[in-house]
């Protein structure tokens, strides 16, 4: 379980993350869907202190993330990065590999975890285990990533933007194969995304971010998400969505404010999201 | 048929003709002070044989001139080479009256620039064939074989500058295993030093214009004012702390050499450590904390490895550098091959002058080619920055 409890991030004057509160139940996968620049990734960052908050707590598990060393955290929580964040200078294997080494897993566990992941995402191991990461696809490398992520059988899993450059089959393979070993494992995972049908798909919760300030957290089925009210129109702005109904809809079922916090129903319109989120991989 | 010319053959081929036949080939004195008489390849050589080096010359510089393929312009250019080594050994017994020790036949004006031509020619195919590290390597060994191999077979004993070494053959090598430990030894302590300090520069942004400012100012010192400089001080730790002067620190001789060549090494080491670090993606950096390495791990496992090329590149400017300015230690007593520079400099002895410089341009010219090869291995695993 993870409990994000008001958090804030300041840099300067600006705050990106702006006292956010969230619980992600054990064994449950919470989708974060927002604006470019809603602070998605600082809120994910601070949940393995890569980011130190201003203010706030976070709790894995009921224990206060602060409560171990930084990088003992980071072993134990799977981190898929935006855009990958491969080692160029270390080859497939040796990237999958990074956390169960520096865990002091035996070689012949390393190697068995390594190819097995290889295989699950469609990577021979052979052709692709000694390759350097220029040397493949786009797509290619972001499946890397992600497997880097797994390796070490994290029960905490952070993914932003896991499956951003895949084409629609083998981003729909990716997206099965993780709820497959999210059942498995029963592990809890974060994602950011910016594609609404992979966040209504793989979410047990969907959290929508806007200018750092959680707006909306709930159930696809609950009637504020199913309505989409994400990709209404900006008030005063031409709506790019009027013609599917979302605006009357939004109307009818107003999205309902943040559980705790005291949000006004003005600043809920979670604005210009339209384009990107609702229509961009239909 | 369509005859085109090769950009580069041209200038070569017009230094080839220049120096073949206008130029003087080889220098006669009669004894090794008094001014030199030139001889040309014809005057120097018997007839038949500098008839034939004339010949090599000319088709040599003829394959340079047009677009021919890249063999036959290796074979060109090693065989000009190897011709000019072997005759010029040749003309120096040729020329020497017999019986006569006194005598001087040195190389001339016209023999170091068709070695000049027929090097860049070398040079030119060789790159053209982009030959990996590994082979350029091993050109560089079997050029430095051929060449022992000359010295060993006695060929060349009958030149000036193998006359001067046979008179100091003892004192040449001392000198010369000072000369590489100075250079080496500066590098190394520049390095041990030099690293950790760019490491810090890296991480501490305040440190960073401070420190290489200060190394900036002492790069422009110039060699001779740091040797100055630095007597007054050494000599006071010399005299003051104890058991210095027992490991030989004094205001002159090696430790001053030892410490200016160090500092002009740092400049290069700890800037090009402080661009290398700041050259590692920062995907990587960010990947290796999101990971879970430490702060040392990660700078061992990754910000290390991928700033290694750029940090070779330091080293190799310091190597190069510091073989040349170890030539200046002699001046304070710090001996190398600068000792017979200074030496020939002051007895007008040019061929002692060039007993010190040759090869300290080999050394620095073979320590370029290596580190470059080094450079290029660890860098082509690790190419292109991924998106
Ligand atoms: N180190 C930093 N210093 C200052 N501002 C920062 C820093 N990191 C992020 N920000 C700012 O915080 C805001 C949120 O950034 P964040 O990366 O969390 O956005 P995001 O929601 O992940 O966006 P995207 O969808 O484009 O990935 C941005 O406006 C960004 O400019
Ligand atoms: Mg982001």
């Amino acid at each position: 379980m993870i409990e994000i409890e008001g958090i804030t991030k300041r840099y300067d004057t600006t705050t990106v993350v702006d006292d956010v509160s969230m619980v992600i139940e054990p064994r449950t996968i919470a989708v974060i869907v927002g604006t470019s620049g809603s602070g998605k990734t600082t809120l994910l960052r601070m949940i393995n202190r890569l980011v130190e908050p201003t203010a706030g707590i976070i709790k894995l598990d009921g224990a206060d993330n602060r409560s171990v060393p930084g990088y003992e955290l980071r072993r134990s929580i799977g981190y898929a990065i935006q855009g990958h964040g491969l080692f160029p200078h270390r080859t497939v294997a040796q990237n999958i590999a990074t956390v169960p080494v520096l865990l002091g897993w035996d070689k012949d566990r390393i190697n068995a975890r390594v190819d097995e992941l290889m295989t699950l995402y469609q990577l021979d191991p052979q052709a692709y285990g000694p390759r350097y990461p220029h040397e493949l696809s786009g797509g290619q490398q972001q499946r890397v990533g992600v497997a880097r992520a797994l390796a070490a059988e994290p029960n905490v899993l952070l993914m932003d933007e896991p499956f951003g450059a895949l084409d629609p089959i083998i981003r729909t393979k990716a997206q099965e194969d993780l709820l497959a070993i999210q059942k498995r494992f029963g592990t809890t995972i974060i994602l950011v995304t910016h594609d609404m049908e992979e966040a209504v798909h793989m979410g047990d919760k969907i959290a929508v971010m806007d200018a750092g300030k959680l707006v909306q957290y709930a159930r696809p089925a609950e009637p504020a998400i199913s309505s989409r009210p994400w990709s209404a129109p900006a008030k005063g702005r031409s709506g790019c969505c009027r013609s599917d109904g979302c605006v009357t809809r939004w109307r009818t079922a107003p999205p309902r404010a943040k559980p705790s916090a005291a949000t006004p129903a003005s600043a809920t319109h979670w604005p210009s999201y339209c384009g990107r989120a609702g229509r961009r991989y239909r | 048929m369509n005859i085109r010319f090769d950009k580069l053959g041209v200038v070569i081929a017009a230094i080839a003709a220049y120096a073949a036949f206008v130029a003087p080939f080889a220098t006669f004195r009669a004894n090794r002070i008094v001014p030199g008489q030139a001889r040309s390849i014809l005057e120097a050589l018997p007839t038949a044989t500098g008839a034939l080096l004339l010949v090599i010359i000319v088709v040599a510089a003829l394959i340079a001139l047009f677009k021919t393929p890249l063999v036959l312009r290796l074979v060109a250019s090693v065989v000009a080479l190897v011709a000019l080594a072997l005759l010029v050994g040749v003309a120096g017994t040729f020329l020497t009256p017999a019986g006569n020790t006194f005598a001087r036949i040195s190389p001339a004006f016209g023999f170091w620039i068709l070695i000049f031509a027929f090097t860049l020619l070398l040079a030119d195919v060789l790159t053209r064939l982009e030959l990996s590290p590994w082979a350029r390597v091993g050109v560089l060994v079997l050029a430095a074989a051929a060449v022992g191999l000359l010295l060993v077979s006695g060929s060349w004993n009958d030149l000036s500058i193998l006359k001067e070494y046979f008179n100091r053959a003892d004192s040449f090598w001392a000198e010369g295993s000072k000369h590489v430990t100075l250079a080496l030894g500066s590098l190394f302590a520049a390095v041990v030093i030099g690293l950790p300090l760019g490491i810090l520069c890296h991480r501490v942004e305040k440190l960073r214009a401070g420190v290489l400012n200060v190394l900036n100012i002492i790069q422009t010192i110039p060699s001779i004012a740091l040797f100055g400089l630095l007597i007054a001080p050494l000599g006071w730790v010399a005299i003051h702390v104890p058991g210095a002067a027992a490991l030989g620190i004094r205001g002159i001789g090696t430790a001053p050499a030892f410490v200016a060549l160090f500092l002009y090494s740092l400049l290069p080491v700890v800037a090009n450590t402080v661009v290398g670090l700041a050259g590692v993606p920062r995907a990587a950096n960010d990947a290796a904390r999101g990971m879970g390495m430490t702060d040392r791990q990660r700078l061992f496992g990754v910000e290390f490895p991928l700033a290694f090329p750029v940090i070779l590149t330091g080293i190799r400017i310091v190597l190069v550098q510091n073989i040349g300015l170890a030539t200046i230690a002699a001046l304070i007593g710090g001996g190398g091959f600068g000792v017979f520079v200074f030496q020939g400099v002051g007895q007008t002895a040019m061929d002692l002058v060039l007993l010190g410089a040759v090869p300290t341009v080999a050394l620095a010219f073979a320590a370029a080619i290596i580190l470059d090869a080094v450079i290029e291995m660890t860098t082509t695993k690790r190419r292109a920055e991924t998106a």
